[in-house]
């Protein structure tokens, strides 16, 4: 593991599963939309999910704090939103960040307009694909260094944040499901889920699985193309390929596989016939997310494995 | 009077004669020392790159071997991709053409160390700030020549505008190990070793890795 980068693999491995979480939740309220179900019983499910994101996404923030050698310089670093792709991505992630927040907080106390509201988790939704964008283009515009120059960086971003994002909104729709802790928080009188909206809790689970699995086989597509191109991309490039293909990567791709294949056979198949949130549907989605997210922050260690320079590499590469 | 070192548009740069430096050193020492530079940091680098093959003729094989020193700093780059990628501004030039770290602003977060492919800025961890070759603004500013090039007992090192270097040594500066100069368009002109390989076919390796 990548002691070094430790705050910026848990940052960016948790910032985009709330950027995919954030999605999904979308796709559920646009989902329930067409099933024509009423706004109020969508957010019945929803609202968890959401709840959950924003805590995540501030301890995301928090742990990428500890990458900056000095934090108490940190309101210079929008300086350069012009050239510097840093920049960028810590407007996009203040953008992200505070529009979900504005919605979480109004969505809660009942603020303003629906419609309003609405508006705001579109621009929480359209800030979180900037966002991805932004950290994308951290990594991929350094030219000198061939494992990050590379589009399977983007790639692998946006493929682990519909891996991670959805099968976090699977658990949340659980926890709904079994039992609902916001009523509990709010002190309102529990009514039980209806027929319809259990239907619909369920086919929103097995969308989810299914978006997670294609996830989870885009990332393993995606490795050996990557390593191809690294090994046909000049010295410094051969280099790192045989550097970071490691038994730490089959065991990420391992955990990936076993993650896959619970969250895409047998989740998917216990989910249909799932009239009541059993025990063996909860454990195995929670250990499809688990194994998800331990895969992902392993790859992240290997990305930042990666940081071999076209150029000199000094001492202070070498030691991280 | 001392003469301006630190003539506003001069775009100062380095001259460094690989055929002239024996691997001393003494300039690395020299800026270190002068910086004050902890364990760990250091601003100019002997980097030595050494290779070889057999010549073969007829039924004899013959040992066919290099070895040169390439002593690097930050080259003050025309496209300093440094200053591109820092997102607080704290990269930044001077007017005579020189580039710095302005400490009130840099946030540590090595993401100029990460695209210069010089290894040029260097963390500080005992102030959590970016470091690097200033082109020693203070000792230029009093009239002075940067420690590294004072120091150097084989007169390797030269320094001043880059168009008089370019015009005195040639225009070379994409020997191997360092990188594609078409990346920085680096303020460096290199007069090279006789056995020098080009950035994009050389067949040596950096040999002291850990030292640089
Ligand atoms: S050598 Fe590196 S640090 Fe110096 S100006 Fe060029 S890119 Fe920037
Ligand atoms: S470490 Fe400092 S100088 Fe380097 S990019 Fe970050 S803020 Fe800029
Ligand atoms: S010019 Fe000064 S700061 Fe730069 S390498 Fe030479 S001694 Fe060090």
């Amino acid at each position: 593991m990548n002691i070094h980068e430790l705050p910026m693999i848990i940052f960016t491995v948790v910032a985009q599963m709330s950027i995919g979480a954030f999605w999904a939740l979308g796709a559920i309220q646009v989902f329930g939309r067409y099933r024509k179900l009423t706004v109020s019983t969508i957010d019945r499910i929803t609202d968890v999910g959401m709840y959950a994101v924003g805590p995540l996404l501030v301890a995301g923030f928090i742990a990428a704090f500890f990458h900056l050698n000095d934090p108490f310089h940190a309101i210079y670093t929008m300086n350069n939103l012009g050239s510097s792709w840093l920049s960028r991505e810590l407007l996009a992630g203040v953008l992200f960040g505070g529009f979900g927040a504005a919605f979480a907080i109004s969505q809660w106390f009942g603020w303003l307009t629906r419609g309003i509201r609405e508006i705001i988790a579109i621009l929480t939704a359209v800030a979180g694909l900037f966002l991805l964008i932004a950290m994308s283009g951290v990594y991929y515009s350094t030219s000198t260094i061939p494992a990050w120059n590379n589009v399977s960086v983007p790639l692998f971003f946006f493929e682990s944040a519909l891996l991670t994002g959805p099968l976090a909104v699977a658990v949340a729709l659980l926890i709904v499901w079994t039992s609902n802790p916001l009523a509990k928080i709010r002190k309102q009188a529990k009514e039980p889920l209806n027929a319809e909206l259990v239907a619909f809790l369920r086919a929103s689970l097995r969308g989810l699985s299914v978006v997670a699995t294609v996830a989870g086989i885009a990332i393993f597509v995606t490795y050996p193309i990557y390593l191809l191109a690294l090994s046909h991309g000049g010295d410094a490039a051969e280099y790192v390929a045989s550097e970071i293909s490691t038994s730490f990567l089959l065991w990420r791709l391992l955990l990936l596989g076993i993650a896959v294949v619970i969250a895409g056979v047998f989740a998917f198949s216990k989910v249909q016939t799932a009239n009541q949130p059993q025990k063996v549907l909860i454990v195995l989605i929670v250990l499809a997310l688990v194994l998800a997210l331990t895969s992902e922050l392993m790859g992240r260690s290997i990305h930042y494995d990666g940081l071999w320079r076209e150029g000199l590499n000094t001492w202070q590469t070498i030691a991280g | 009077m001392a003469e301006d070192y630190t003539k506003e548009g001069a775009q100062y740069g380095f001259h460094f004669d690989q055929s002239l430096c024996n691997g001393c050193k003494a300039c690395q020492i020299a800026c270190k020392d002068k910086h004050d530079l902890p364990v760990g940091v250091t601003w100019r680098r002997v980097v030595e790159y050494s290779g070889g093959s057999w010549q073969v003729q007829g039924n004899t094989f013959e040992p066919n071997v290099f070895a040169y020193y390439t002593s690097v700093s930050c080259n003050h780059c025309e496209n300093a991709v440094c200053m591109e990628v820092c997102p607080t501004t704290a990269m930044s030039r001077r007017p005579d053409g020189t580039v710095y770290v302005d400490e009130s602003k840099c946030v540590g977060c090595r993401y100029c160390q990460w695209a210069c492919p010089y290894g040029a800025p260097q963390l500080n961890a005992e102030t959590g700030h970016m470091s690097k070759c200033d082109l020693c603004y203070d000792y230029r500013s009093e009239g002075k020549d940067p420690a590294c090039v004072s120091a150097c007992p084989s007169r390797a090192l030269d320094w001043g505008p880059i168009d008089e270097l370019r015009e005195k040594y040639g225009e070379t500066n994409s020997v191997a190990p360092l990188p594609d100069p078409s990346i920085t368009k680096p303020h460096l002109v290199i007069s090279p070793h006789r056995d020098a390989q080009a950035w994009d076919s050389g067949t040596g390796q950096i040999t002291n890795p850990k030292e640089i």
